[in-house]
C-alpha cells in the first residue's frame, strides 16, 4: 500500500510548518503482520507529514524497491516466517543500516536487551503512545 | 383277578385227571364205607344208626371229593345198606318196610343236600380264599404304605411296600407307635388328626408329612386315614400313605427358583407381566408393582393402571410403539417415565413380546419393565461432569493462551490508540482533513469491535451451561479460531493456513466445543513445532466427503506422531508434554464423538501429523 499523504497546515507556528516539510521527506516503512495496526500507524505517521508505507512480511519488504529507500523501519518483532530482529539482523548483514524502532505485544526485559544489543534504535511495548513512537522516530530520523 | 372258569378248572382239572381223581375217591370211600356197613351190621346197628354213621362218613368225605364222587358213594351206600338191612325192593317188603324206605330215601336225599352244600361251601371257601391271595397281593406289592393301626395308635399291620420304603421289615413295625414312623416335627399334627377322625368315623383325614426312615432319610406323604369297625372287630384306623417326595421336591425346586427370581428381579430392578388378552388380566411380578411405587402385598394391577402410569407426554409415543409391535409381530422395547402414586418419576426401559396361539392370533402380551432411573441419573451425572470438565480443560487453555489473548486484544488496543492520535492530528490542522478524520473515527470503532470480539469469544469458553447445538458453518469457527490463536501462534514464530471449503454445508454443533476442539488441535500442533527449525507452519482445511459429512484437517510442520505410542494418542492422561495433563485429545474426541463424528491423527507429509474429524452435515443431523 502506497500513500502520499500531506501534513496538516499548522494552525500558527512557523516551526512546526518547518518541521513538517522536512517529515515529508522521512520514508518510513512499517511491517507487521496485523493489518490493523499497521494501517492506524501509517495513518498516525502520515498525519504527522511522514511518507509511510506498510508491508504484512519481513519478505514482504525484502523483495520491495521501498526497501532502499527506507529512512526508518517500524517492525513487529513476532511475525512467522522471520521476526523483527531477525529482519534487522539480515539488512545489517547486508550492509543496510536502517534504523530499526522494534514494536511488541509480548515485550520483555531479555528480548528488549538482545535487540538493543543488536543495533535496534527503539524497543516499544503495544500499545505506546504516540509520543513515544515520535520520540524514536525523531532519533531515527536524526541519525 | 382269577375267573369263575378258571377257578372251577382249577378245582376239576382237565376230564382224564378228574375221573381218576373221581375213581380213587370212589375206591376210596366206597371200602370205607364197605367197612362201616359190615361193622355195623354185624354189631346189630340197624338201618338208621347205619345210615347216621354212612351219612357223617359221606359229609366228611364231600369235604375232600368231588360232588360226583358224594353221589356215587352215596347211591352205593343207600344201595348197600337197603339190601343188607331190608330186603330188596322188588322181591319181599317186610313190616315196617314203608319206614325203611322212607329212611333209605331221606338217607339219599340228606347225602346229596349234604354233599352239595359241602360242595358249595368248599367252592365259596376257595373262591374267598383266592380272593384274600389276590388283595392280599394287591395289599403289599401296591406302591403305597398301607397300615393297619388300632385306637392307641400301634401298628397292627403294615404292607410289604410300606415297611420297605420306610428301610424295616414289616414285622420290625407290627406293635409300634405310628408315631414312631414320622418326622418328630409332625407327630403332633398326626396325632391330631387322627384324634379327630377317631370322632369322625367313617370320614377321611388327608394331610401330608414326613416320616423317617430306619436309616434317618426321610420322605413326604400324602397321609390319608379313615377310622372304622366291622362288625364286632375292634375299631381300628386304615392309613395310606403316598410317597410324594419327588412332589415335594419339585414344589420346593420351584418355590426357590421363583425365590431367586423374584429376587433377582428386586435386584436388578426388573419387573415383569403378562396379559392375557381375551381376558384382560394382568399378572405382574412383585417386583413390578414395587417400580410402580405400590405394595406388592397389597396391590394389584389391571392393564389400565399400567398405562395410566406411564408420564402423559410420553404416553402418544408408547401408543405408537405398541400398534406397531401389534402390527408386524416383532418384540418392541423403549423407554419412558412413570409416575408414581407418590408423584415422583422413574425412567423405565420396557421391552414386550407378543404371544401367538396355534391359529396364529394374538393372545398375549409378556414383557418386562426396568427401572434405568439410577442409570439415567449416573449418565446425567457423567455427562456433567464431563461437561465440568470440558469446561475446565477449556479455562485451563485459555489461562496457557493468556499472554496471547492479551496480546490480541492489545492489538486492536494499539491500532485504536494510533487511529485516536491520528484523529486529533488531523483535526488540529488549520484546515481539518475531515477525509482522513472519518477514515481514523472508522477504523477506530473496528479496533474496538475487533477487540470487542476477543473479549466475548473468550468469554464464551468460560461460560458454564449445558451444550447448545445449533446449525452453524464450520470455517467460522475456524477462523474464530485462528483469530483467537493468532497472537500465540505468532509468538512461537508459527504461520496458520487455512483452506476452507466454499459453500460448505451447515452442521449442528455446540460452537464453543468445537472451538475447544480446534484450539487444542491448533495448540497441540504449535507444540509440536517449537523444537523445530525449519518451517512451522499450521494448515487447517474443510472439504465435504459424500456429501453427509464434513472433514477438517489440521496439520503442522513438527515432531510428528510417536509411532510406539500412536494408539495410545487419545488414551485419558496420556501426554507427550512434560507438563500436560492429558486430556485434552481425550475430551476431543469425546465431543466430536458426541456429535456424531470421528478424530484420528495420521503422519503428514513429509513430516508432522495430521488430525482429522469428521462431522455430519445438519440435513443427515436431521435424518438421524
Amino acid at each position: 500500500m502506497r500513500s502520499v499523504a500531506r501534513a496538516p497546515a499548522p494552525a500558527n507556528n512557523r516551526q512546526e510548518s518547518e518541521n513538517n516539510r522536512l517529515c515529508q521527506q522521512i520514508q518510513i516503512s512499517i511491517v507487521d503482520d496485523d493489518r490493523f495496526v499497521r494501517e492506524a500507524m501509517a495513518r498516525l505517521l502520515k498525519s504527522h507529514g511522514f511518507l509511510a508505507e506498510t508491508f504484512e512480511s519481513a519478505a514482504a519488504l525484502l523483495g520491495s524497491d521501498w526497501r532502499a529507500r527506507t529512512d526508518c523501519l517500524i517492525v513487529d518483532v513476532q511475525m512467522p516466517e522471520m521476526t523483527g530482529l531477525e529482519l534487522h539482523s539480515r539488512l545489517l548483514a547486508a550492509g543496510e543500516a536502517i534504523p530499526t524502532i522494534l514494536i511488541t505485544g509480548h515485550p520483555d526485559e531479555s528480548s528488549r536487551v538482545r535487540a538493543l544489543r543488536a543495533g535496534v534504535l527503539c524497543y516499544l511495548a503495544k500499545p505506546f503512545s504516540e509520543d513515544d513512537l515520535l520520540s524514536c522516530v525523531r532519533r531515527a530520523v536524526e541519525r | 383277578m382269577t375267573t369263575t372258569a378258571e377257578l372251577r378248572h382249577s378245582m376239576t382239572g382237565d376230564w382224564p385227571s378228574r375221573l381218576r381223581r373221581i375213581a380213587a375217591e370212589c375206591l376210596t370211600g366206597g371200602v370205607i364205607l364197605a367197612v362201616l356197613i359190615f361193622v355195623g351190621y354185624r354189631l346189630g346197628f340197624g338201618l338208621a344208626a347205619t345210615s347216621f354213621i354212612c351219612l357223617t362218613v359221606l359229609v366228611l368225605l364231600s369235604l375232600r371229593g368231588s360232588f360226583t364222587s358224594s353221589t356215587i358213594l352215596s347211591a352205593g351206600a343207600v344201595a348197600s345198606m337197603a339190601y343188607i338191612f331190608t330186603k330188596p325192593i322188588v322181591f319181599n317188603l317186610r313190616n315196617n318196610v314203608t319206614r325203611d324206605v322212607a329212611l333209605v330215601i331221606a338217607f339219599m336225599v340228606t347225602t346229596l343236600i349234604v354233599t352239595w352244600l359241602m360242595r358249595d361251601i368248599r367252592k365259596q371257601s376257595a373262591a374267598l380264599r383266592q380272593s384274600e391271595q389276590q388283595w392280599r397281593e394287591v395289599f403289599e406289592q401296591n406302591p403305597t404304605m398301607y397300615f393297619l393301626i388300632d385306637a392307641k395308635g400301634m401298628i397292627l399291620s403294615v404292607n410289604g411296600f410300606g415297611a420297605l420304603q420306610l428301610g424295616y421289615a414289616a414285622s420290625e413295625l407290627v406293635g409300634q407307635p405310628v408315631t414312631g414312623v414320622f418326622f418328630e416335627a409332625d407327630r403332633a399334627l398326626v396325632q391330631d388328626i387322627l384324634a379327630l377322625c377317631a370322632h369322625t368315623p367313617g370320614q377321611s383325614g388327608v394331610w401330608e408329612a414326613r416320616k423317617v426312615r430306619k436309616d434317618g432319610g426321610v420322605l413326604w406323604t400324602r397321609v390319608n386315614a379313615k377310622f372304622v369297625q366291622w362288625g364286632a372287630n375292634a375299631p381300628m384306623f386304615l392309613v395310606s400313605s403316598e410317597d410324594i417326595t419327588q412332589r415335594k421336591e419339585a414344589e420346593e425346586a420351584v418355590r426357590r427358583s421363583e425365590a431367586y427370581l423374584q429376587e433377582a428381579q428386586r435386584l436388578g430392578h426388573i419387573g415383569s407381566w403378562a396379559q392375557d388378552l381375551a381376558s384382560g388380566v394382568l399378572t405382574a411380578s412383585p417386583e413390578l408393582l414395587r417400580i410402580l411405587g405400590r405394595d406388592p402385598e397389597k396391590s394389584q394391577l389391571t392393564g389400565r393402571a399400567l398405562r395410566d402410569s406411564v408420564h402423559p407426554n410420553d404416553r402418544p409415543l408408547i401408543d405408537q410403539v405398541i400398534e406397531r409391535g401389534a402390527n408386524s409381530g416383532a418384540d418392541f422395547e423403549f423407554e419412558h417415565r412413570i409416575i408414581r402414586p407418590d408423584g415422583t418419576i422413574r425412567h423405565v426401559h420396557s421391552v414386550s413380546h407378543p404371544v401367538f396361539g396355534d391359529a396364529g392370533d394374538l393372545v398375549e402380551y409378556v414383557g418386562t419393565a426396568i427401572d434405568v432411573t439410577e442409570r439415567k441419573q449416573a449418565e446425567e451425572a457423567l455427562r456433567q461432569a464431563y461437561a465440568d470438565l470440558a469446561r475446565a480443560s477449556r479455562i485451563s487453555i485459555i489461562g496457557e493462551l493468556t499472554a496471547s489473548l492479551a496480546h490480541e486484544v492489545n492489538q486492536p488496543i494499539t491500532a485504536a490508540v494510533a487511529n485516536a492520535n491520528a484523529c486529533l492530528r488531523w483535526l488540529a490542522a488549520e484546515t481539518p482533513d475531515l477525509e482522513e478524520v472519518r477514515a481514523a473515527a472508522e477504523a477506530i470503532v473496528r479496533n474496538g469491535a475487533r477487540a470487542a470480539e476477543i473479549i466475548g469469544r473468550t468469554r464464551r469458553l468460560f461460560e458454564k451451561g449445558a451444550p447448545q447445538r445449533e446449525p452453524i458453518e464450520v470455517d467460522d469457527v475456524v477462523r474464530e479460531t485462528v483469530l483467537l490463536l493468532g497472537g500465540e501462534a505468532s509468538r512461537c514464530a508459527v504461520s496458520i493456513r487455512t483452506f476452507l471449503a466454499a459453500d460448505a454445508p451447515e452442521i449442528v454443533a455446540d460452537r464453543v466445543q468445537l472451538q475447544q476442539v480446534l484450539m487444542n488441535l491448533i495448540l497441540n500442533a504449535i507444540e509440536a513445532m517449537k523444537e523445530v527449525e525449519g518451517r512451522r507452519e499450521i494448515s487447517i482445511w474443510s472439504q465435504i466427503t459424500g456429501g453427509e459429512q464434513i472433514m477438517v484437517s489440521v496439520g503442522d510442520t513438527g515432531v510428528g506422531l510417536p509411532p510406539e505410542q500412536a494408539e495410545h494418542l487419545f488414551d485419558t492422561f496420556f501426554t507427550t508434554k512434560p507438563h500436560g495433563t492429558g486430556m485434552g485429545l481425550s475430551i476431543s474426541r469425546s465431543i466430536i464423538s458426541a456429535h456424531g463424528g470421528r478424530l484420528w491423527a495420521e503422519p503428514n507429509e513429509p513430516n508432522g501429523a495430521v488430525f482429522r474429524f469428521t462431522l455430519p452435515t445438519a440435513t443427515t443431523s436431521a435424518t438421524t
